[in-house]
């Protein structure tokens, strides 16, 4: 519980997180109703783009500590380290969640289907926000470096769409469709964020720091 | 050589609503070792990248050699620095660190390989710098102030993080910089450090001088004119030397310290009213001491982390 | 400037994640096609007809004809049209039967006015567009195109060498419909006059759908299916087809050259990384001061910088374009699946423009990383406003305008460096990105990125040098 405490003021006491956030949540609601403006359908697709920023911040979130020196006394205060990374995701998810959820009501109120609310398409665009951070920060624990991390998220999340377009057999395509983490049903996309993450936790108790 | 010189005057600098520099002014000379002490805070630092042209003061000039260091077509043949140990890629080995600052001021590799040795780094310079201890980086570093053969040097903090050998090594290997008539700048937030190795100091406190006179000289001020009496019957004594209507305190056990009593006057008091002592001699205060007298006043943040 | 750069690269190549990167990235550019090689090409039915210059053409209309021996004319009036754009009705003389052979047609179109067209490639338009008197005359192995707007003055357009010509008649034909990103077939019908014949013809008048079975042919639209009736005073024809070069939309089964440097986005997103950090670590660890204190000239320094990663991004990136994408073209043709052909010249301008546009990126990336000094957002700013747009453009619920727009104005607009298809004149098809059509030339897009390129690399000049280092 401390060591969520913790976490959590570290992510309090700097500007950066904060501002990411808000730019998740702006970013989400400008592409999602510029989208509704095509195909009232899309207009929860924003969150493709606004995930961007976010990605951002979960990776600086781990790779600020290495580039500072910071991670050894973070590490020094709790020996076992592996909470240390499962109290930043759950800090995370909870930031996510509210930012996530505004962003989503904001949308919808702004398009005028406010009352889609409670769909699980929202819910869905919710999910997918905090998988997505979780994903980044799992990479970025492993790679430690924040522009290797990020590169590394960015090439997940937006190559597989460019990939499909060379692929011509139809079965490869619907398999890289459904197993891409953009892509993917949500249950896929926790797949890739608990893989990322626990090895993640597994590489930061294992490495000398 | 008249280019090893370095005159900082009048420098101001404030960064946003904090004011680092307040005037800085001081001349580090060819053949002297300069210690630039102060504590955390007092603008070493500041002076150090102004000097080199990072910074820019709000007013006050910095010469290096007469000349302002951005107008030195090969900056490192004039003015040799150490800022940070520190500040190395740590993916790349020593040597090439040297390789690209020999190649920046159009040297040959031989020289890099002659630094390395002058500093004891060879067996580690192929090794990426990220493994290196701190003693190994101030080394470099020195190495990389000294690659172009300048007569000026200037050190920030050069004995951080170095063992006893390597402290020793590097007092021994200023002195021999400044034998051979370079002007030799090193700050220092401790004064001891200084202590038998710089000829001139100067102290700054709150982005100012504070003092800045030869070593000796300062000394010689804060040592006043005191006496130290050492004593089994420190009481006698202390009544018998008070007598004269000298200042006396205990400063130890068996030791006193007098003021206001010439040395040859308090040896007949004693020997009149029969103490015996087994030491009396003019009190010769280290830099240590003289330095708190000059910076009590000036210390900004007294008990601030070492940077 | 000489002594910057050797010491920038020096810099650069002590550093051996740098040096793999740079390695990973021309090797992703070389080897990442493979990944679209699982599972083997689609099927494919019907063959593609290949014209006379090479390429891949739609040969398919509706045709009514005779046969002429010797020299001889056909004259006639096209009454009306039924169809739009480039739907045809006219005369032609055609060199063959087998798909993609040649021909020499003088039409008039739904949209186009009166044209000489000949060989799928060559189109000429006629000085009269309002003429619908026709005639073709074939002399010696020449074929002269007339047209007149009364009948009785004759306008000569065009004249062709086709000796081959044996079959002439009459033709309509209507290609696909396109409508945004999407097209569907075509029909037109149109109502001929009777033809005035001189000459030696034999036969009678016979209709067939031409190219019935090509692979570029998209057929009738449901409902609808060609033919010919002989009426009082000459023919009504309904036709589907087009004579002109395929496009990617009459062929989507088929892949461009361009598409085999598809490893230019993972290769570009290494390349950012890189050449990110080699500003942002001198940040990080304060080199920048060591840097800084070795040389004052700062926008040069930058300038060392990123000659030093442009042209190592250059050159790796050229060297394993331009070896491997030949190599890659032989692999996909052997293994059945068509690719669009290109001439040397534009595989090389390709993949020197593939290279480029790494190279300009790796600046961009430098440029960005000065002004943030920060890898993260620096990283995530290059990226997105690379590849972001391009794939946005390849969206397809989106208006097309909206993808033409991205690939013009944004950083983008230089992926068009990589187009390997032209856009034939006489044909309106779905020029999408996604098909590897852009609405700038290859440089112009190139142009653009160099545009930004040098407005951000001005900035992060001007910020370095004003900053306290």
């Amino acid at each position: 519980m401390n060591v969520i405490r913790a976490e959590w003021t570290k992510l309090r006491t700097t500007p950066g997180p904060a501002w990411l956030l808000l730019a998740t949540a702006a970013v989400s609601v400008a592409t999602g109703v510029a989208l509704s403006a095509v195909d009232t359908r899309l207009a929860l697709s924003g969150v493709y783009v606004g995930q961007i920023p976010l990605a951002v911040l979960s990776v600086v979130i781990i790779s600020s500590e290495y580039s500072t020196g910071l991670i050894r006394t973070t590490l020094t205060a709790v020996p076992s380290r592996w909470p240390v990374l499962v109290a930043k995701a759950l800090v995370l998810t909870a930031a996510v969640a509210v930012t996530g959820s505004l962003a989503v009501l904001a949308t919808l109120l702004i398009t005028g289907s406010g009352q889609a609310f409670l769909s699980q398409a929202s819910a869905r665009a919710v999910f997918h926000l905090i998988l997505i951070a979780l994903l980044s920060l799992g990479t970025a624990s492993l790679t430690r470096d924040s522009a290797v991390a990020i590169g590394t998220v960015l090439a997940l999340l937006y190559l597989p769409p460019l990939l499909t377009q060379l692929i011509t057999n139809p079965v490869l395509r619907r398999l890289l469709d459904q197993f891409a983490p953009m892509t993917a049903h949500p249950a896929i996309l926790a797949l890739w964020s608990a893989t990322a993450l626990s090895a993640g936790t597994l590489m930061v108790r294992r490495r000398d720091t | 050589m008249t280019d090893a010189t370095i005159e900082v005057d009048g420098l101001h600098k404030r960064y946003g609503a904090a004011t680092a520099l307040r005037g800085m002014t001081f001349t580090a000379r060819p053949g002297r070792v300069t210690g630039f002490v102060g504590p955390n805070g007092a603008g070493k630092s500041t002076t150090m990248r102004i000097i080199l042209g990072l910074h820019r003061a709000d007013a006050g000039r910095a010469l290096v050699g007469g000349r302002p260091y951005r107008s030195l077509r090969h900056p490192l043949r004039h003015l040799g620095a150490l800022l940070d140990a520190s500040a190395l890629h740590p993916a790349r080995s020593g040597r090439n660190h040297l390789v690209w600052l020999a190649q920046s001021q159009g040297l040959g590799r031989s020289r890099v390989d002659e630094v390395l040795a002058q500093v004891g780094l060879e067996s580690a310079a192929r090794r990426a710098a990220g493994g290196y201890s701190l003693g190994m980086r101030q080394r470099l570093g020195i190495a990389a102030a000294l690659l172009a053969d300048p007569p000026v040097v200037m050190l920030d903090e050069p004995f951080n993080g170095m063992d006893p050998e390597g402290i020793v090594w590097l007092r021994d290997f200023l002195r021999a910089l400044a034998g051979r008539q370079r002007a030799v700048l090193v700050s220092s937030h401790l004064m001891t450090e200084l202590q038998g190795m710089a000829d001139q100091v100067v102290v700054v406190g709150r982005g100012r001088v504070i003092a800045d006179c030869a070593v000796a000289d300062l000394i010689a001020s804060a040592s006043g004119d005191r006496l130290r009496v050492r004593t089994s019957a420190t009481s006698l004594a202390a009544a018998a030397l008070t007598s004269t209507g000298a200042q006396v305190t205990e400063t130890d056990q068996d030791l006193l310290s007098v003021r206001g009593l010439p040395v040859e006057r308090a040896v007949s008091v004693l020997a009149a009213a029969g103490v015996p002592f087994s030491e009396l001699a003019p009190h010769r205060a280290t830099l240590e001491e003289a330095y708190f007298d000059l910076t009590r006043d000036a210390v900004d943040y007294r008990s601030g982390a070492s940077s | 400037m000489r002594r910057i750069l050797s010491a920038e690269w020096t810099k650069f190549r002590s550093v051996p994640g740098w040096i793999r990167g740079s390695a990973v990235a021309a090797l992703l550019i070389a080897l990442f096609p493979i990944t679209g090689l699982g599972g083997g090409p689609p099927e494919q039915a019907a063959p593609i007809p290949i014209g006379p210059g090479g390429g891949p053409v739609v040969d398919a209309y509706y045709f009514v004809h005779r046969d002429l021996t010797g020299d001889g004319r056909i004259t006639v009036r096209v009454a009306g049209l039924d169809g739009v754009g480039w739907a045809k009705a006219g005369l032609i003389a055609s060199g063959g039967e087998s798909p993609g052979s040649r021909y020499a047609t003088i039409m008039v179109t739904g949209g186009h006015g009166v044209r000489m067209q000949h060989d799928y490639l060559h189109d000429r338009a006629g000085p009269e567009p309002a003429a619908r008197w026709l005639r073709l005359t074939r002399s010696g192995d020449t074929i002269t195109g007339e047209a007149s707007a009364d009948g009785s003055a004759w306008r000569r357009i065009d004249a062709i060498e086709l000796p081959e010509a044996t079959r002439i008649g009459l033709f309509v034909a209507a290609p696909q419909q396109t409508s945004g990103l999407g097209s569907a077939p075509g029909v037109a019908t149109a109502e001929f006059g009777r033809p005035e014949l001189t000459g030696d013809w034999s036969g009678d008048w016979t209709g067939h759908q031409r190219g019935a079975r090509t692979a570029t042919f998209s057929g009738y639209p449901t409902g609808a299916s060609g033919g010919f009736t002989e009426t009082g005073d000459g023919f009504t024809v309904t036709g589907a087809g087009d004579l002109a070069p395929a496009t990617r939309a009459d062929l989507p089964v088929a892949a461009a050259a361009g598409d085999l440097l598809l490893g230019t986005f993972p290769a570009l997103i290494v390349i950012v990384v890189v050449a990110t950090l080699m500003i942002t670590t001198e940040f990080r660890y304060a080199l920048i001061r060591t840097t800084l204190s070795a040389d004052h000239r700062r926008g040069r320094l930058l300038l060392g910088k990123a000659l030093v990663v442009g042209g190592v991004t250059f050159g790796t990136s050229l060297a394993a374009a331009a070896l491997t994408l030949p190599l890659w073209l032989w692999v996909v043709r052997r293994l059945g699946l068509y690719v669009f052909p290109a001439p040397p010249g534009v595989l090389l301008r390709a993949s020197a423009g593939t290279a480029a546009l790494l190279a300009l990126t790796a600046v961009l990336a430098l440029s960005v990383g000065t002004i943030l000094r920060r890898s993260a957002a620096a990283v995530t700013a290059v990226v997105v406003a690379v590849v972001l747009p391009y794939l946005v453009a390849l969206i397809p619920f989106l208006p097309s305008a909206v993808g033409q727009w991205l690939t013009r104005v944004t950083p983008a607009a230089a992926l068009g460096v990589q187009q390997t298809l032209t856009r034939p004149p006489q044909v309106d098809s779905v020029y999408s990105v996604a098909y590897g059509y852009y609405p700038l030339s290859p440089w112009a897009g190139l142009a653009v990125l160099c545009a930004y390129t040098a407005a951000t690399f001005t900035l992060a000049a001007f910020l370095l040098h004003r900053r306290d280092a």
